[in-house]
This record gives structure tokens, C-alpha cells and sequence, in this order.
């Protein structure tokens, strides 16, 4: 194959285009990540209490050791709680970039451990919610805009705007009470077996499943009435269900691949009343936890792992964003007039 | 005359909007010759478009069919069943759209988006064959590397290049009838010319009838040899164009006919002949000039890819008079009169706009400037907030600049509704309840709002009907004479400088190409490019 001087050029531009995206990408991630920790880390610091006098709180850590006799200093002394702020932060930030996340202030368990133990069971929660969510999701969608009665369409358009507005946990309560107390179906708690996975998952799916609707059904109908999908496929000979299939629901695709990373990222780390709920394990019942007890530790552990999944989410969305969209991809101006010709 | 190819006859249609009905045809009945081109011409809001629309059966979901028959080559169309009359359109009549830009599918390349006219249609072609004949069609239409164009997707090519595509579409099945939206209206003059003479190239290569809806008389009196003339949605009257244009039978073609300067007794009149700009006052002539740029330059994007959108530009505007400055999209006209209003900075060259040098201002002093001069933008659907009142509108840049109280800035709104000529009670309307025409005239006065001393008009009337157009320019000729304003017109349209103008500068991929008085530009142009627009 051969190739012109000109295109030549092109490609190297591109690829040295490609090359310099990348790494203001990873700049980015890695001020995100920063900017997460830090500002958590103080804002920390303005909650009243910390670690050893939740840990006081709290007996089961504590045992039934008489509490008059401890010296709360030591105890601080012990976990670095008394050195000052400047100090404590540098220190975590220094093990950050080892990759060393620290121990846990009230169980002296590494964080990233406990981050380890939980994170398969919100990882198959989230994909196991997210599998079914997207098709159902543009299946509501398609029904909301394409059949001929009237009728499914507005049930299908209403259906996702009330679920949405149903709260999670009286949702899971109501699937704990219907297929599990009432019809023994699935068993309504437990992180362990596959079946207990069933219950928690239907509620997010259809969670998501109701968002997804919801974005893709109002930018369906946008699509549908421009004049590509309204007037020229129809005067080629197409129907309805080809212009909504073959020319809209890609276009109509970009606003909801932008709440489909948002939905992971709030699968990942947000689930925490599901969790409680069904009481699963799960990061984000790790997170409330944590944060009930001021440790420190791995409250921050969480929010860099959080941190770190909604950048590279972000990033995976834009590589969509630009597979979907020609006008990204190949953007205008380049030789746009090089095929006009003067009959 | 011979069977008609499309027979109408007695079609109603309605518009449900809120609780009430409009009605957009009014029992309609017309008949199209075969083999010819036949305008269908009227202002806006006379139901041409949804006449082209009933006939495919596009309308939007709002409308109603209430009674009629459509019939093509003596068979009426399938009333009922939306899948037999898939079968009809794309294969017996193709469409061509209004609007280039939003009719194609922009997630698709140009040669997927043509194939699909076949594919839908379950032609028998084979695959390589359909891409052969697809070759040919483009290049009928003016396309020299047709696949070049089929690999390219819609965003990467010119509002010209994809009306071209889109008339590739709507004569790829070799349909009986083809009809034509106001094909042109979206593009600059010479390109829309362009399109046309495809169109007919193509139209008399596969004989074809056509039907070209237009508000254009100039349009209609070149391309079409019969005339069906639309008003509030009957038709006026119907007949061979020569007749129609030469001695029209019902009045409301007569003034039609009138309105427009370009076409009298039958004939369409050159440029330079419609030439009458309005005599500046001797003692005007040697104020200072109101905009005068020298050597100015402006460069977008990096050194190598960027384009030189102005090439040393130098003019110089009068008080009190009109200078239009013409060339197609791309000139970059539009970036000359955002560096005079110091939206833009040029990379070189000096701007001196009121007398003060507009790229040196500060942010404050380049905001009491623009008290001066404001500028009327070229859509009037898209320039006015459609949730704000029209005396709000109006007093927006008196609220803005902190002048009178509330009731000094209501008599105000009412003083400049009146110099614009619509009724006070319009104060307390919306923009979605008036015409086209109205809310420019609400641009106008909301422009007037704080005494400018310039007004930059950026294609006040290019969205506007033929008829509305000539309404609106005389509107801005009599405000210019009462207020003592200096214009500075940006148009593509050489037609409508003719009339208003004194001075014309005529811009070319960024270039002032030619510049003189309004009648020399027009009567004896130096430049071809000049010409060529002039011949539009």
C-alpha cells in the first residue's frame, strides 16, 4: 500500500495527538485522585472525635477491660493519631505513592485487604445489575417511542419515571417480603451463595434499567424528530422501526453513555442501602462503617479506590463517546473542500 | 394538456394545536403535468410545505388529514395502510428536504446513508452494482471523486455538497415525482444555484417530474414552466409560469409579484437594474468615518491546519450611510463584524469603530461602546428568549445598562414598538405567537433600545420569505432616515443590497475582492467573482 508524503504526516500528527491526550489523561487521573484524598483527609479532620474514642464506643473492641484505666494518649500514640496534621498527611500521602494504603485504625487490619474482601461482592452485584439493566433499558425505550398503539407507548414512558422515584430500600423490602418471606424463593440475605445474589441485583437492575429509559427515551424523541429520522429515511422507503433502530438509537446513545458511567459509578460505591437491606458486604456499607468509627485510614483507602473507578470509567466514556460519534472521531474542516467540484 | 402525473383534489388538512384546529389547506385541489418542473409559490404559513408533506405523507404527529384524494399517474395513492405506501415513496416519489444540515444522518457515512435507498426499497441490485450506479449519480450532480464522498461522513462536507447528496437520494429509485422543500432556502445564493442546476440536469436525464416548493419568485420564474400559487391554503390561482408571471388573474399574485423587485412583467431583472440606493445628505460626506479597519487579519487554529478567515481587510464606513459587505459562508464576513464589535481580536490591523480603537478598550470602556452600536442577528427564531414577554425583550438592554425607571422603560418599549410598526398591545405577547417577519421587527427595536449610533446587521432577512424581506428592509431604510443610523450589512445576497445600500465590499475566503460605490459594484463589476454572484 502506498501512502502520499501528506498522509504520512497526517498519521504521525495523530498518533502524536493520541500520545499527548494520553498523558494529559493520566495527569488528570492523578490530580483527581489527589485533590479526592486530600480534601477528604481534611474534612475529616473537622468531624469531632476520632478512632480511639469511637473504638471506646464501641465494647466489642474494647472488650470488658475497665475504660477509667486506659490512657487515651498512649492508645493515640500507638496509631500516629497524635502527631500533627502535616505530619499525619504527608505519611499517608508517602504510603499512597508506595501503593501502601495503611492500617486500619480501629481493627489494625490493612486497608487494602479490607478493601480486597469486599470488593468481589459489590463487583458482581454491579455486573450482575448492569447486564440486564442496558438491554431492558433500550428495550423501554424503543417501546416508549416505536409501537403504533398508543397505549404501550405511554406505559412504557411512564413505568421507568415511577420506579425512579421509588425509594431502593422499600423496594427490597417489598422483594424480601414478596420472593423470599412469602414465596421462599430466594433467600433474602447473605454476600456468600449465588442465589442470594438474585433479590439485590433485580432491584438495581431495574433501577438502572429506569434510568437508562429514562435519558434514552427523551433523546429518542429528539432524534426522531430531526429531519434525518422525520423526513429523509421515511421518504426513502424506511419505517418507523428502521429509522428508530437503524438511524436513532446510536445518536440517540450519547447522553445515556454518560449516565451509563455515572450508574457505575454509583453501583461501585453508592449501593449502601441495598447492602444494608440485604445485608450484604459490600463497599459501600465498608465506607459507612468506616466512616461511623472516624477511621481515618480507610475511609481515604475508599475514597482513592472510588476516586481511581470514576476516572477510569470517564476516560471509558469518552472512548465510547468517540467510537459512537464520527464528528469526534474525524472532526470537520480537513480537506472538507477538496471533492467540491464546479460542473 | 396531457394526464396530469399528480392529481389532487379537495385535500383539508388540519393542525391541532392546544385545544383549537388550524387549518393549513383548505379543500386544495391542483394538478401537476407530467415531465415538467412546477412551482408551488406563497409566503409562509400558506401551506406549501405541508402540501409537499401530504403528498408523501410525512406530516408531523399533530396534523389530520380531514378529506381529499391524492392521486399519482391516475391511481389514488394507498389511503389507508402506512406499509403499502412505503412501497410509494423513495420508489415513485423521492423528496428533497428544506434543511441540508439537520437531513442527514450525522453517525453515518454519505455512501451507507445512499445505499440504504436501495436496500429499504428491497431493489434487486446487487450490492456492486447499486455502488456503480450510485458513482454515476453523484457524479451527475457535480461531485468529481464520488467515492471519496461515499467514505466522508455528513459533518465533513459543505450545506451545498449535502443537498447534492440529498438530491442523489431522492432520484437514486428514478421515482415519477420528485419534490423539493425549498431546496435552496438554507444556502447561500450561488451554491442554491448550484443545487438547482442539479436538480434540472438530473430531472431531464431521468425525465422526471418535479415539484419545487419555493417562496422564491425569481426561483420559480427560472426553473419552473408552471405555477400553482398558494394563499393561507387554497389555491389562488394555477397555470403556465409565462401566464402567470406576465398577467396573473387574481390579486393576491399581483401583489406578490410586486413585492418583489426583481420580477416585473414577467421577467426577471438583473441586479443592476433593481439599483435605487437612497442619496446620503451632501453635508454627511466628509464626517469621519463611523468603522474604519485597516490591514486587519485574523487566523484560527495552529499555524498549518488554521484557515486565514480575514486577509487584510481595510474599509471605511460613512455616517449616516449603508455599507454592505457580500460573499458566501466561509468568506469570513461574519468574523469582520465580530472583530468591529470587539468580540474578535484581530492578529493585525487597526480598528477604529466611534472613533476609539475597539481592540485596545478595556472590558469597561469596550461596554460603553456598545451602547453605540448593537447589532441584529440573522434568526429571528433563535435570537429572541421564548419565555420572556416582548416588552421584556425590548427593555432587556435598558434594564442591562441601568437606564430610566420601570415606567420610563415601558414608555420606551411603546415608542419603539411603534417606529417598528407593530401594535402596543404586542408588549405583553411572546415570540412563539408572532411571524417571522414580527420578530425581527422585535430585534429591531430591542437594537434600537439604546439610541445606537451603528446598527451591525448580520443577514437581517435571509430567513425571511421573499415577500417579508422587502417589508423589513424598507422598515430598516426608513428607521436609518428618521434616526440618522449607520449600517454596516452582512448578506450573502447581492439582491438585497441593491436597494439599501451606498457602498459594497465584496468578500472572498477572507479577502476584500472588490469595494466601491453600490452602483459601480452593481452596473460594471471588476471582479468575476462579483459577476458570478450577480448572475445569481
Amino acid at each position: 500500500m502506498t501512502t502520499t508524503p501528506a498522509e504520512t504526516v497526517a498519521r504521525r500528527t495523530r498518533a502524536g495527538g493520541l500520545l499527548r491526550t494520553a498523558g494529559s489523561r493520566l495527569a488528570h487521573a492523578a490530580a483527581v485522585i489527589f485533590i479526592a484524598y486530600s480534601a477528604t483527609f481534611f474534612l475529616l479532620f473537622v468531624l469531632p472525635g476520632d478512632a480511639v474514642l469511637a473504638r471506646i464506643g464501641t465494647t466489642d473492641t474494647i472488650g470488658s477491660a475497665d475504660v477509667s484505666q486506659l490512657n487515651l494518649d498512649e492508645l493515640r500514640d500507638e496509631v500516629g493519631l497524635t502527631d500533627d496534621l502535616g505530619t499525619q498527611y504527608l505519611r499517608g500521602l508517602t504510603g499512597l505513592l508506595h501503593g501502601d494504603l495503611g492500617r486500619s485504625l480501629v481493627t489494625e487490619e490493612p486497608v487494602a485487604g479490607m478493601i480486597a474482601d469486599v470488593l468481589p461482592s459489590t463487583v458482581t452485584l454491579a455486573a450482575v445489575s448492569l447486564v440486564p439493566a442496558v438491554p431492558l433499558g433500550f428495550l423501554l425505550a424503543v417501546l416508549a417511542v416505536n409501537p403504533r398503539s398508543r397505549l404501550v407507548r405511554a406505559v412504557a414512558s411512564l413505568l421507568p419515571s415511577a420506579y425512579v422515584s421509588l425509594p431502593v430500600f422499600w423496594v427490597g423490602l417489598l422483594f424480601i417480603y414478596l420472593f423470599s418471606l412469602t414465596l421462599g424463593w430466594f433467600p433474602s440475605n447473605g454476600s456468600e451463595e449465588p442465589a442470594a445474589l438474585v433479590l439485590p441485583a433485580t432491584v438495581l437492575a431495574l433501577l438502572g434499567a429506569a434510568q437508562f429509559a429514562q435519558v434514552l427515551i427523551s433523546s429518542l424523541r429528539a432524534e426522531l424528530g430531526a429531519s434525518y429520522a422525520a423526513v429523509t429515511a421515511p421518504a426513502k422507503g424506511a419505517g418507523r422501526f428502521t429509522v428508530v433502530c437503524r438511524h436513532c438509537l446510536r445518536n440517540a446513545s450519547f447522553p445515556f453513555l454518560a449516565v451509563f458511567g455515572l450508574r457505575v459509578g454509583s453501583l461501585l460505591g453508592g449501593t449502601v442501602v441495598v447492602e444494608m437491606v440485604f445485608s450484604r458486604a459490600g463497599l459501600g456499607r465498608l465506607m459507612v462503617d468506616a466512616v461511623k468509627a472516624v477511621d481515618l485510614t480507610v475511609v481515604l483507602g475508599l475514597v482513592v479506590v472510588l476516586a481511581a473507578v470514576y476516572v477510569v470509567i470517564n476516560i471509558l466514556v469518552d472512548v465510547g463517546y468517540a467510537l459512537l460519534d464520527p464528528r469526534l472521531r474525524r472532526p470537520s474542516g480537513a480537506g472538507a473542500g477538496s471533492t467540491e467540484a464546479r460542473p | 394538456m396531457t394526464e396530469p402525473l399528480l392529481a389532487v383534489s379537495e385535500l383539508t388538512v388540519r393542525y391541532r394545536r392546544g385545544r383549537s384546529w388550524d387549518t393549513a389547506l383548505d379543500s386544495v385541489s391542483l394538478e401537476i403535468p407530467r415531465g415538467e418542473v412546477t412551482a408551488v409559490i406563497g409566503e409562509s404559513g400558506s401551506g406549501k410545505s405541508t402540501l409537499a408533506h401530504s403528498v408523501v405523507r410525512l406530516l408531523p404527529g399533530n396534523a389530520v388529514v380531514d378529506s381529499g384524494r391524492i392521486e399519482l399517474a391516475g391511481e389514488p395513492l394507498p389511503a389507508k395502510s402506512e406499509r403499502e405506501f412505503r412501497r410509494v415513496r423513495g420508489r415513485r416519489i423521492g423528496f428533497v428536504p428544506q434543511d441540508p444540515i439537520a437531513s442527514l444522518n450525522p453517525t453515518k457515512t454519505i455512501g451507507a446513508q445512499l445505499r440504504e435507498c436501495f436496500t429499504l426499497t428491497g431493489s434487486a441490485l446487487p450490492p456492486a452494482a447499486v455502488t456503480g450506479r450510485l458513482r454515476q449519480d453523484l457524479r451527475d450532480v457535480g461531485f468529481a471523486d464520488p467515492d471519496d464522498v461515499m467514505r466522508r461522513y455528513p459533518h465533513e462536507l459543505s450545506g451545498g455538497m449535502r443537498q447534492r447528496v440529498l438530491v442523489t437520494m431522492a432520484f437514486s429509485k428514478r421515482p415519477e415525482l420528485v419534490i423539493a422543500d425549498e431546496p435552496t432556502s438554507a444556502l447561500d445564493v450561488l451554491v442554491g444555484r448550484e443545487v438547482l442546476a442539479a436538480i434540472q440536469r438530473v430531472r431531464e436525464k431521468h425525465s422526471a417530474t418535479v415539484v419545487l416548493i419555493t417562496h422564491d419568485l425569481v426561483l420559480a420564474r427560472r426553473h419552473a414552466s408552471h405555477v400553482v400559487v398558494l394563499q393561507r391554503g387554497r389555491v389562488v390561482e394555477a397555470g403556465p409560469a409565462e401566464r402567470v408571471f406576465t398577467e396573473p388573474h387574481h390579486p393576491y399574485t399581483a401583489s406578490l409579484l410586486r413585492s418583489s423587485a426583481r420580477v416585473e412583467r414577467g421577467r426577471v431583472l438583473s441586479i443592476a437594474e433593481t439599483v435605487r440606493p437612497r442619496q446620503v445628505p451632501e453635508q454627511d460626506r466628509h464626517a469621519d468615518p463611523v468603522i474604519e479597519l485597516t490591514g486587519v487579519s485574523k487566523r484560527f487554529g495552529p499555524a498549518r491546519h488554521g484557515t486565514q478567515a480575514v486577509d487584510d481587510v481595510s474599509l471605511s464606513v460613512r455616517e449616516g450611510s449603508t455599507f454592505a459587505l457580500v460573499g458566501g459562508s466561509g468568506s469570513g464576513k461574519t468574523t469582520t463584524s465580530r472583530i468591529i464589535l470587539g468580540l474578535e481580536r484581530p492578529d493585525r490591523g487597526t480598528v477604529r469603530v466611534l472613533g476609539q480603537d475597539v481592540p485596545a478598550l478595556s472590558r469597561k470602556r469596550l461596554r460603553e461602546l456598545r451602547r453605540h452600536m448593537q447589532v441584529v442577528y440573522q434568526s429571528p427564531f433563535a435570537s429572541l428568549n421564548p419565555r420572556m414577554r416582548l416588552a421584556d425583550i425590548i427593555a432587556e438592554p435598558l434594564v442591562a445598562y441601568r437606564i430610566g425607571r420601570r415606567a420610563d422603560r415601558r414608555d420606551r418599549v411603546l415608542q419603539l414598538l411603534d417606529l417598528v410598526h407593530l401594535p402596543a398591545s404586542y408588549a405583553e405577547r411572546r415570540p412563539g405567537e408572532l411571524s417571522g417577519g414580527q420578530r425581527q421587527r422585535v430585534a429591531i427595536a430591542r437594537a434600537l433600545a439604546l439610541n445606537p449610533r451603528l446598527l451591525v446587521l448580520d443577514e437581517p432577512v435571509s430567513a425571511l420569505d421573499a415577500t417579508i424581506q422587502a417589508q423589513i428592509m424598507a422598515l430598516l431604510g426608513e428607521i436609518q432616515t428618521a434616526l440618522d443610523l449607520t449600517y454596516f450589512l452582512i448578506t450573502h445576497d447581492l439582491a438585497v443590497v441593491a436597494e439599501v445600500a451606498q457602498h459594497v465590499a465584496v468578500m472572498r475566503a477572507g479577502r476584500l475582492v472588490e469595494q466601491g460605490a453600490a452602483a459601480d459594484v452593481l452596473r460594471n463589476p471588476a471582479h468575476d467573482y462579483t459577476r458570478e454572484l450577480l448572475a445569481a
